[in-house]
């Protein structure tokens, strides 16, 4: 099997590998050990696979990995972690934007993709962002609702809450 | 996904010399939304894949004397995101927003999406109705195709081995003219159309100057109702004329049952559909009721 270098970056940081020309980004993301990034459909119906490639949302069932050279791949890993949420990820959780988990990090990243653009979308604007996402869980009401608060959020002020301190 | 041999030239002249000589034995890459799909479910089994992605010279969208030019390459986020477009191809604009979802959107082109060559084909239904013309490339020749000469048959264009669609063109519309683009899906999002109309039509006063009415997901291509636009040519358009030139619209479909919707509910969509899109680009009354109407 011919085996062809790819070099691109992968939340922030620069990834060297070699795959062969047949190997989605899907698959290699998850061999490189990105798993966050998940296997639906793999025909770009679901949604689950979900990147940003140099900050558009994309399948990445739908990239081949030769594709993505010298691209800047985001997965949600890379919006924020347990310690440090990202808004998305917290008014997801507080919101009950989130029951298997399955979809969410797609969800995110096409969420994130539209907050870019746009901190004031409207709920059907909002609708049409995340509509190549598919979530069989929650209904979207309240990934919805957590889109909109986050967009409110951000709209207010640029900064990122930081970790809760004690009372003062 | 079977292996298969890659390049990805960086110029059109370097993808004409790696396709040539090759017969129909490669694929070309531009989105991917629809050839890696087919590639992973074995329906295509090519030795070779031409990534056309890193051909800058096939992204643009340009106004020039009166015409807009788009490059082959252009995503359909592109266009849906081009002012020019929206201001004098709306028809466009309108199915560029139907067009699946995002995701697919950040990465399909319009040249792919003419070159699949589906009946549905989103892009194809208003870019027939513009009277686009497509050019093709190969090392030898360049030729300008009409988009309604262009679809050979479903899922076939006239492209020939060795040749590239590089650009699809068409006139600006005169100012005043109306467009209208109709996709019926089973559901808003990600949808592959049950059937699909665009029309656009030039008035000069009154009078119907130039029309063209385009159907989709109706035959085995997509294609122009050329007895139903020449009904409309020098008349006013009315709610009578409008519903008259539904029905003349509808015969020129060959309509299948598929597993979306049956023959006869595509070409009843026929009639409804340009009814509706001509009442509601006209202002005229007959688009309240979107249900069949006594007769259809």
């Amino acid at each position: 099997m011919k085996l062809l270098p790819v070099q691109f970056t992968v939340n922030g940081q620069e990834v060297r590998a070699e795959f062969p020309a047949h190997r989605t980004l899907l698959h290699a993301l998850r061999e490189l050990g990105y798993t966050e990034v998940k296997n639906g459909c793999e025909k770009g119906d679901c949604g689950a696979c979900t990147v940003l490639m140099d900050g558009r949302a994309v399948n990445s069932c739908l990239v081949l990995a030769v594709q993505a050279r010298g691209r800047e791949v985001t997965t949600v890993r890379g919006l924020g972690s347990v310690n440090n949420l990202h808004p998305l990820q917290k008014n997801f959780i507080e919101k009950g934007g989130i029951q298997c988990g399955f979809c969410t990090p797609g969800m995110l990243l096409s969420a994130k993709a539209l907050l870019d653009k746009n901190l004031s979308p409207s709920r059907e604007e909002i609708k049409a962002a995340i509509s190549g996402n598919l979530c069989r869980c929650t209904g979207y009401v309240r990934i919805i609702d957590a889109i909109e608060a986050t967009a409110a959020e951000l709209k207010k002020g640029p900064t990122r809450p930081k970790a809760q301190k004690a009372h003062p | 996904m079977r292996e298969f041999d890659f390049l990805a030239p960086k110029s059109l002249n370097a993808a004409l010399r790696a396709i040539k000589g090759r017969g129909r034995n490669y694929k070309l890459l531009a989105g991917g939304t629809n050839l890696i799909p087919d590639l992973r479910d074995g329906n295509i089994r090519p030795q070779l894949v031409v990534d056309l992605g890193g051909i800058g010279s096939l992204k643009y969208i340009k106004e020039e004397k009166g015409t807009i030019r788009i490059g082959s390459l252009v995503t359909i986020a592109d266009l849906l995101e081009s002012t020019g477009i929206k201001r004098h191809a709306s028809v466009l604009s309108e199915a560029a927003y139907k067009f699946a979802g995002p995701l697919v959107r950040n990465r399909a082109t319009v040249g792919g999406n003419l070159v699949d060559a589906s009946p549905a084909a989103d892009c194809a239904v208003p870019l027939l109705a513009l009277k686009a013309r497509v050019k093709l490339q190969s090392l030898k020749e360049r030729r300008t195709v009409g988009l309604d000469e262009f679809f050979a048959g479903y899922r076939k264009t006239v492209i020939k081995p060795g040749e590239i669609l590089t650009e699809v063109l068409f006139p600006i519309p005169p100012p005043g003219t109306k467009q209208g683009y109709y996709k019926l899906g089973r559901r808003n999002a990600m949808a592959i159309s049950v059937a699909s109309a665009a029309i656009v039509v030039s008035m000069n006063g009154k009078a119907c100057t130039q029309a063209t009415i385009a159907l989709g997901a109706v035959a085995p291509t997509p294609l122009r109702a050329k007895k139903a636009e020449a009904l409309l040519m020098g008349k006013g358009i009315d709610e009578a004329l409008a519903r008259k030139c539904g029905e003349v619209a509808a015969v020129s479909a060959k309509p299948i049952d598929d597993i979306r919707a049956s023959a006869e509910y595509r070409r009843l969509m026929c009639k409804v559909l340009v009814r509706r899109i001509l009442c509601q680009t006209f202002g005229l009354g007959g688009e309240v009721s979107n249900l069949p109407q006594e007769g259809d």
